[in-house]
């Protein structure tokens, strides 16, 4: 069975089972190794990418579901302006999460901040709580979270809140 | 549209008329939104999909919302992150607070009201809220529409009133004024079962008297704890409550919890019994 589907900007079709699950097909046939698989439940966080634009486990999403869709996994996402912010923010605020959850945590900070351009820490910690993984510190997160907000809202394009 | 892909053949329609004749043709197909119940139970990479899949996430009658001054209308395709896009100023505040805890954020931008209610084998942990808020269903058919309130569609036990060829198209939410609304959930659904308890308290009160109070526990499984019995005896009653007026309080609490047939865990009753307590405290003005 054909899928075509837009990733990463770019139209791709992949041959698989209907029922496939897309962490699969991005994984193994596709060879994008920066989403990880790991509880097959949607709790952990690893696995996530953009799906028209929101964030989703991609274990759960079946092949069927992806076609005419547009997914952006971590790779393609590290071709944007808003990874930069991200990746900018975890240095200045010393965070460093784990191979494991790294593109769980970049994608659920750029969701969070769509959404809640100037979140309090409760929102944070609510946003970012799909991701789970004990690596590193949160309140290192936090402030990742807070420097990201903060630039972004000095920027010209208009996101943002946050407290530096 | 569609298409056979192999062993699971899956078709697409983009509007309700071609899905609701569709479904008339095929009354075995699986309704597919967001999957999220059917796969987070399955954790293997194939999961074994039967041989016909509808899927429903494009039909744009069912990803629609309205709002009206006495209720708003939510496709039952709406995800539970869209929902909350309404507002936790407009959602009844109970509703707004179990949506949030009832999944990781991003399983949320999959997960739908409609696919929660539309679960056989037990009521979920928002089932409690769905209950007290007196939501309404929206069924259609071919040639036909029926709307049924929940507690008549998801009846004692596992048993959904269906009809063969039916799609849940839409889920009424009344709105209504209450001064203390309150969900909390309590441990974790699928890791501990047995343990696992939600619940929803909703109270008018007036100067520390009880106006009209509802509450139910809702379990992993498919018991629902609610008894009007208890909420009429504590109606008109002034908090907090002395050792006497619990009395015939604790006295219905204790016959309801050991009148359940499939029954609960001691662990779960005495939850109950705690909760329970602690709602009443909570209705109490400073």
């Amino acid at each position: 069975m054909n899928v075509t589907f837009t990733l990463n900007g770019k139209s791709v079709t992949v041959n698989t089972e209907p029922d496939q699950r897309l962490v699969h097909i991005l994984r193994e046939e596709l060879k994008l190794v920066g989403t990880k698989s790991g509880c097959y439940r949607g709790d952990c966080g690893s696995c996530s990418v953009l799906l028209g634009g929101e964030m989703v486990p991609s274990c759960l999403v079946p092949a069927f579901a992806v076609r005419g869709a547009e997914v952006v996994t971590i790779e393609g996402f590290t071709r944007t302006r808003d990874y930069a912010d991200i990746v900018h923010a975890f240095e200045e605020a010393e965070y460093t999460p784990c191979g494991h959850c790294f593109a769980g945590r970049v994608l659920a900070i750029h969701s969070l901040l769509l959404r809640l351009p100037s979140p309090s820490e409760r929102e944070i910690l609510a946003g970012l709580s799909g991701v789970r993984c004990q690596c590193a510190d949160v309140s290192s997160l936090l402030r990742a979270v807070n420097v990201v907000a903060y630039s972004r809202a000095r920027k010209p394009h208009g996101r943002g809140g946050g407290h530096p | 549209m569609a298409e056979s892909l192999g062993p699971t053949n899956v078709y697409t329609p983009s509007s309700l008329s071609e899905l609701l004749s569709l479904y008339d043709k095929l009354p075995q197909a699986l309704l597919f939104n967001g999957g999220t119940h059917i796969l987070r139970e399955q954790h293997g990479i194939y999961d074994g999909l039967p041989a016909n899949v509808i899927n429903i996430a494009r039909v744009e009658d069912l990803n629609r919302i309205n709002r009206t001054e006495r209720h708003i209308d939510i496709g039952s395709a709406v995800s539970v992150n869209r929902i909350l896009d309404i507002g936790a100023n407009v959602l009844p505040r109970s509703l707004h607070d179990a949506l949030v805890a009832m999944l990781p954020p991003g399983v949320r931008n999959l997960a739908t009201l409609g696919g929660n209610i539309c679960i056989r084998d037990r009521r979920r942990t928002i089932y409690p809220v769905y209950l007290l808020l007196e939501i309404q269903l929206e069924l259609r058919r071919l040639g036909a529409t029926r709307w049924t309130p929940l507690s008549r569609f998801a009846g004692p036990g596992a048993r959904l009133d269906l009809q063969g060829g039916e799609v849940l198209t839409r889920i009424r939410i009344p709105f209504s004024t209450w001064d203390r609304e309150v969900y909390r959930r309590i441990d974790q659904e699928l890791e501990s079962p047995s343990d696992f308890l939600s619940f929803c308290g909703l109270a008018r009160m007036e100067k520390n008297v009880i106006n009209d109070v509802r509450f139910a526990f809702g379990t992993a499984g498919p018991i629902v704890v609610r008894s009007r019995e208890l909420e009429n005896e504590l109606i008109g009653r002034h908090l907090p409550l002395g050792r006497r007026e619990m009395a015939p309080v604790a006295e219905i609490l204790e016959a309801t919890l050991s009148g359940l047939r499939d029954g609960l865990s001691e662990f779960q009753k005495d939850r109950i019994r705690s909760i329970l307590g602690w709602f009443l405290d909570q209705l109490v003005d400073e």
